[in-house]
């Protein structure tokens, strides 16, 4: 809590006039106190004369002498004002009425300042004393003008400085203060014997803490302190040119500032940190993956890395790399991400009831942030790791004493060097074995800690090429050669300028290429795009309580698309046979879409606890030639004050997703085709049970509106609809994990007339559990457990003979997706080790997938003819082990 | 050091892992213990050749059926029935929009072509019997099934009144390409014909349709004496699209010869092996067989590219089946669209483990209709 009481100046010190000069007499009591002709007292005070004063006599010369102020307790700062973080001085001019013993009477605010100034002011005012007025000496009644000036109370960091192996505090570390922007408002302190160290009377600003120990190196750390509150910080310190040595029982602690996080702009916004991102079992510590195990997401079958997000299909939810999108997730569907997870900062997750400065996705948001290069011992730093599929390394640090810091980061697979092996053994020639690459290369400049710039190469390539002789049975046509390659790479300027305590801008800009080359005999896919998009939000500050967010969000992609392929069947719709039964359609188009879309958002927090963020997007889709307006509105309220917290919670909002370029095209698609839409709704509440662990429950409903359908137009509706929740273990020293449960339906219906059915991606139960432990002496040991519905499926049941290619098609049953398949269920175990040295950190994990090797179905197999089936199973007990060493 | 022993430990036992992995995956990937499609134990068509696997239109087109009887009690003879009518440009050249209720009886609508031809002729042969030639009875035009399906009651035995035989003929309608509807992004104009036949060894009945709104009901079903569908093995329904331009013709392919380990096979003796006596199937003998195609049947395929504007060819492959023994495989591809020729295209053969008589079908088809193939006594002593 910030201390309650500042100063209270009264009276007020400006304008101090000079005593009242011997002069004529006061009027009686004027009602216009301003009157240059009324004498001032020494405080500023005015008098002038009650008016049931009678009229004095002319002749006769008067002497008046003001009130003065006998005892002044002085006022408050209001508590009001600290919540509010009212930074600047506030004066509050007050009309005093004070009668003939020294009492002040009534008290008139001249001007209302808010925050609970005025109160504040008029309780101080109330308990002011005065010496009466006197006119000839004889006590008489008068108004007077008085002041109170308020400064914000000063606030305090409090804080610790201990080393980085053991929680051990240092003595006799210096610790320096100094403003933001003013070299000479700088303040030491010397630790005592605890480590402890404080320092007070701080004004409201930013400052930059600077602690030098000897035997440790430097450390650093920018703070915001906001008025009349007191900041822990606790900085731990490092030795130069020596890791910490973890001895048994003592993990390496991690950096601990303790802050409150801004309350998101979102009904839901779910936060992974590095731990817990790289420490979750069953995902080979990808990150990406991770996502797969909070609540809203479908688990995707076997090793695939699809994103289903509340009953939506992948290409619905939209993922970001620092606000710019990216194409691909994941490398060749699911083996890993594009993003190995060293170079991750964080991860934000929004499964619906997103921002107005997301757009142009029915699903989710996946929002990936690379993280800033660290210079904290101005040694370049790095890391290598390397499993059974791939290796990647890191290295980041100061580029000389230029100010500037880089990462640079990569990873290539090499299970190429056994598979190719693998396919030629099988018959297949193989001119490109699978192989996966990705980047990341960043310079960053931080001209203060209020303004930088970045700049950000990342990219990522799968190839594949095989000539396979066996020819599939079912479908003739996809055999022979088989091609795939996809790529992007994006060239990323990123701009952060906090310009003053109101303002803030945020500029991104990005330039890129996205690649995709498939093609299976003679059937073929090219496209080729150089998406161009820029970002740009001014966040305003536009009084106490009133933020306002605009955004300019631009993209402009020339394309260029090839394709060769069998005409497609519209969802709902049995396939129309073999590949090579239907002439081929082809089309080559060159053309650009152009998507420009602007949002504002006002942030209002009325009252304490609360946050109102109404806002709107406006998209633009030259393909379509039409604009979406898309209201949105999500509100928060925190019931309780410190804790435990609950707040509640909710939202509702028009999204809209304009058409591909493949939905709207003449040949494969729909011409004409307008943005599909979805009204979401979501309400939740989130309640704090201990400090570390927090429940949060959300109900949501989508409605889908002019979905396109193949052949149909925008003739689809549907809807998603459950409950998600989310019990939490924050991380914390030791351990960390939750339990995620969703139970929801994804329904679709094709168009009017057509039977309402659930859609592929529909999951009734999710259900993930998670933990992992640091067992000390370096140890982690983590478990997850998953127990999903099956995956819904078409069966068939008896076929047709194809004679002209030799193929069975089968008789599936109607409508598609009616038969779900037995309950999924896995267990998955993960222990890291780590051994710390001087400069270096070596670690190794094993990571067990499906530990009791139970047989999960993932589909189901027929027969040729389709009169026997058999279930199909996913991965059997899978370990994979991986190394990495860092320095 | 300790470091260093940890770091040879690891890459060790990720060494070991890999083995075990790649061991436990490929004993997943095993079969699913169903029998191979190569592998006849009942009634099959195995293939239907059209004198002109791309027709012009008003052409006669000439199909000759390849049947196989794999049963083991051949107690029912087999009949090829074709139904007589023959639908042209259903609804999105979609096969089962000629009969499926909700597709009406113009098999779709708006891009229906309701052309009527007179019907076709048949005859016998082969291994299907030899019923005789039947009058012609047929239209035909898109839905045209359907239309007769709504007329005639429930379980009608329908064989009296179909054509029957392993050959059939129909004539192409004059306007079955202009009657189709434009189809954005084709190559060319086309039309589509598509002929239904049952292999039955029994007799034909009407089956009433569900009322489920699936498309994907057939409408006739095989019936023993009794009035009970046969089995599985007992019948199969089929259907064969033809399609027709106005400049573009393919010719089937040309089978020269059959190898067996690299010697050319006397087609008409066949292939004499012994049996096997191992006691581990795959201990026996394995011989290779070789379709022997030439280049001259890899045609070019004009409307074909590969997406940077070089003409690709058509892509060719073999299917292969047999009454007794194991194939290594049930087709292998002889031409690929761009890389060509396959440099071992030849299957593995295993002869049974009694001796017996039995039979090798070689079926080799093209990507557009083409098909030929090999009729191959096997005698196993």
């Amino acid at each position: 809590m910030a201390p309650a009481v500042t100063h209270a100046q009264a009276p007020s010190p400006t304008p101090t006039p000079s005593p009242a000069p011997p002069s004529p007499p006061s009027q009686p009591q004027d009602d216009n106190p301003g009157a240059t002709s009324v004498p001032r007292g020494a405080s500023g005070s005015i008098i002038t004369a009650p008016k049931d004063q009678p009229p004095p006599p002319p002749p006769a010369p008067v002497v008046v002498t003001p009130p003065t102020l006998k005892r002044d307790d002085g006022a408050e700062y209001p508590h009001q004002a600290i919540v509010d973080k009212i930074k600047d001085p506030v004066t509050v001019g007050l009309i005093l009425e004070v009668d003939a013993t020294g009492v002040v009477k009534k008290v008139t605010v001249e001007a209302a300042a808010g925050h609970g100034f005025d109160e504040a002011a008029v309780a101080a005012a109330q308990k002011l004393v005065f010496e009466p007025a006197t006119k000839n000496g004889r006590p008489i009644a008068a108004k007077i003008r008085h002041k109170y000036a308020f400064a914000p109370p000063p606030s305090r960091i409090v804080g610790k400085v201990a080393s980085d192996s053991k929680d051990k505090g240092i003595a006799r570390a210096i610790v320096t203060v100094t403003a933001d922007g003013k070299p000479g408002d700088k303040r030491t302190i010397t630790t005592d014997d605890s480590g402890a160290w404080k320092v007070e009377g701080l004004s409201a600003g930013t400052y930059h803490v600077t602690v030098q120990a000897q035997g440790y190196a430097t450390r650093e750390s920018d703070e915001e302190v906001d008025p009349g509150t007191e900041i822990d910080l606790t900085l731990r310190l490092t030795r130069p040119n020596q890791k910490p040595v973890a001895q048994p029982g003592d993990e390496p602690l991690e950096q601990v500032e303790v802050k409150v996080d801004r309350p998101p702009r979102e009904v839901v916004k779910r936060t992974l940190d590095q731990r817990e991102i790289s420490r979750i079992p069953g995902t080979g510590g990808d990150a990406l993956k991770s996502l797969q195990n909070l609540p809203g997401v479908a688990r995707s079958p076997g090793l695939g890395g699809l994103l289903i997000v509340r009953g939506s299909a992948p290409q619905d939810t939209q993922v970001f790399i620092d606000g710019t999108a990216i194409p691909l997730v994941y490398h060749f569907g699911g083996l890993s991400s594009v993003v190995p997870t060293e170079s991750l900062d964080r991860i934000d997750f929004y499964p619906g009831n997103f921002s107005s400065q997301y757009g142009r996705a029915l699903g989710g948001i996946v929002d990936v942030g690379i993280k800033d290069p660290e210079t904290k011992d101005k040694k370049i730093h790095g890391l290598a790791q390397a499993d059974l599929i791939d290796a990647r390394m890191l290295a980041q640090g100061p580029i000389g004493d230029t100010g500037l810091k880089f990462l640079v980061a990569g990873r290539r697979s090499y299970f190429d060097l056994w598979l190719k092996p693998v396919l030629e053994q099988t018959g297949a020639g193989v001119t490109a074995a699978p192989v996966y690459y990705d980047y990341q290369a960043l310079v960053q400049k931080d001209f203060s800690s209020r303004q930088s710039l970045r700049l950000m190469l990342f990219g990522s390539d799968d190839n594949l090429k095989i000539l396979t002789s066996q020819v599939n049975g079912s479908d003739p046509q996809l055999g022979g050669g088989i091609g795939l390659h996809t790529a992007f790479w994006r060239l990323q300027a990123r701009y952060k300028n906090r310009i003053n305590d109101s303002t803030e801008l945020r500029v991104t800009g990005a330039v890129g290429q996205d690649t995709i080359d498939f093609n299976i005999g003679d059937n073929y896919l090219r496209i080729s795009t150089v998406p161009i998009s820029t970002r740009i939000e001014l966040a305003q500050k536009l009084a106490q309580g009133v933020t306002m967010n605009f955004g300019i969000d631009w993209a402009y992609t020339p394309y260029d698309v090839a394709v060769r392929f069998p005409p497609p069947t519209r969802p709902g719709e049995p396939p129309g046979g073999p590949f090579l039964t239907r002439p081929p359609l082809e089309q080559h188009v060159k053309d650009s879409n152009y998507t420009p879309a602007f949002y504002e958002e006002l942030e209002l927090t009325p009252w304490r606890g609360s946050r109102i963020v109404p806002g709107v997007r406006v998209d633009y889709t030259k393909s379509s030639k039409s604009w979406d307006l898309q209201p949105r509105f999500v509100v928060r309220q925190d019931l309780t004050t410190g804790f435990p917290r609950t707040t509640v919670k909710g939202g509702a909002g028009i999204y809209s997703q304009p058409p591909t370029p493949q939905q709207s095209d003449s040949v494969f698609g729909n011409p004409g085709v307008r943005s599909q839409r979805s009204t979401q709704y979501d309400v939740g509440v989130e309640q704090e049970i201990t400090r570390p662990v927090e429940i949060a429950t959300d109900v949501y409903y989508k409605q889908l509106d002019y979905l396109i359908v193949q052949g149909l137009g925008n003739a689809g509706t549907g809807a998603a609809y459950g409950i998600e929740t989310l019990v939490r273990w924050k991380p914390d020293k030791r351990f960390f994990g939750w339990l995620a449960y969703t139970i929801g339906r994804s329904e679709r219906r094709d168009g009017p007339g057509q039977p309402l059915r659930e859609t592929q991606y529909d999951q009734t139960h999710i259900l993930t559990v998670l933990g992992s432990y640091r067992l000390g002496w370096g140890f982690e040991f983590g478990a997850r457990f998953r127990l999903v519905s099956g995956n819904l499926y078409t069966p068939a049941n008896g076929s047709i003979y194809d004679e002209g290619v030799g193929a069975y098609l089968p008789l599936t049953s109607y409508p598609p997706y009616n038969t779900r398949l037995p309950m999924f269920h896995q267990l998955d175990l993960r222990v890291d080790k780590v051994w710390t040295a001087p400069n270096s950190k070596f670690s190794i994990y094993a990571d067990i997938q499906n530990v009791y090797n139970h047989g999960n179905v993932e589909g189901v197999s027929n027969n040729f003819n389709s009169t026997q089936r058999v279930y199909a199973t996913g991965i059997p007990i899978l370990p994979s082990i991986g190394v990495r060493g860092e320095l | 050091m300790r470091i260093a022993r940890a770091l040879t430990k690891v890459l060790v036992a990720s060494v070991l892992a890999g083995a075990a992995l790649a061991s436990v995956v490929g004993t997943s990937a095993c079969g699913t213990g169903f029998d191979p499609v190569s592998k006849l134990q009942g009634v099959r068509i195995l293939a239907t050749k059209a004198d002109k696997p791309f027709a012009h239109p008003g052409d006669t087109v000439n199909l000759t059926m390849l049947v196989a009887d794999g049963r083991a009690d051949k107690t029912r003879p087999v009949t090829v029935s074709w139904i007589p009518a023959v639908c042209t440009n259903p609804k999105s050249d979609l096969y089962y929009a000629c009969f499926a209720p909700q597709y009406g009886s113009d098999g779709g609508a708006s891009d229906a072509s309701l052309a009527l031809s007179e019907g076709g002729t048949s005859a016998a042969g082969g291994d299907a019997g030899d019923a005789g030639p039947q009058a012609p009875v047929s239209n035909s035009g898109a839905g045209a099934l359907a239309s007769i399906i709504a007329k005639i009651p429930p379980h009608t035995n329908l064989t009296p009144f179909l054509p029957q035989g392993n050959t059939y003929s129909f004539q192409v309608p004059a306007d079955i390409v202009s009657s189709h509807v434009p189809t954005p992004g084709a190559a060319r104009p086309y039309g589509l014909a598509i002929l239904f036949n049952y292999a039955c060894a029994g007799h034909l009945e009407l089956v009433p349709f569900d009322g489920s709104g699936n498309p994907l009901q057939i409408p006739i079903g095989c019936y023993d004496d009794f009035g009970e569908q046969v089995k599985v093995d007992d019948g199969v329904f089929g259907l064969l699209r033809v399609y027709s331009y106005n400049d573009v013709s393919n010719a089937n392919p040309v089978i020269d010869s059959l190898t067996q380990d690299d010697a050319a096979v006397d087609l008409r003796a066949g292939i004499t092996l012994d049996h096997c006596t191992e006691s581990r199937r795959r201990d026996c003998k394995k011989i290779k067989l070789t379709p022997v195609v030439s280049e001259t049947s890899w045609e070019l395929n004009p409307d074909s590219n590969d997406g940077q504007g070089n003409i690709q060819h058509e892509e060719i492959w073999v299917d292969y089946y047999s009454t007794i023994g194991d194939l290594g495989d049930d087709a292998r591809l002889l031409y690929d669209v761009g890389a060509g020729k396959i440099k071992k295209p030849e299957v593995d053969f295993q002869a049974p483990s009694d001796p017996g008589e039995g039979t090798l079908y070689v079926v080799v088809h093209d990507n557009r209709g083409g098909v030929e193939w090999l009729v191959v006594p096997l005698h196993v002593k």
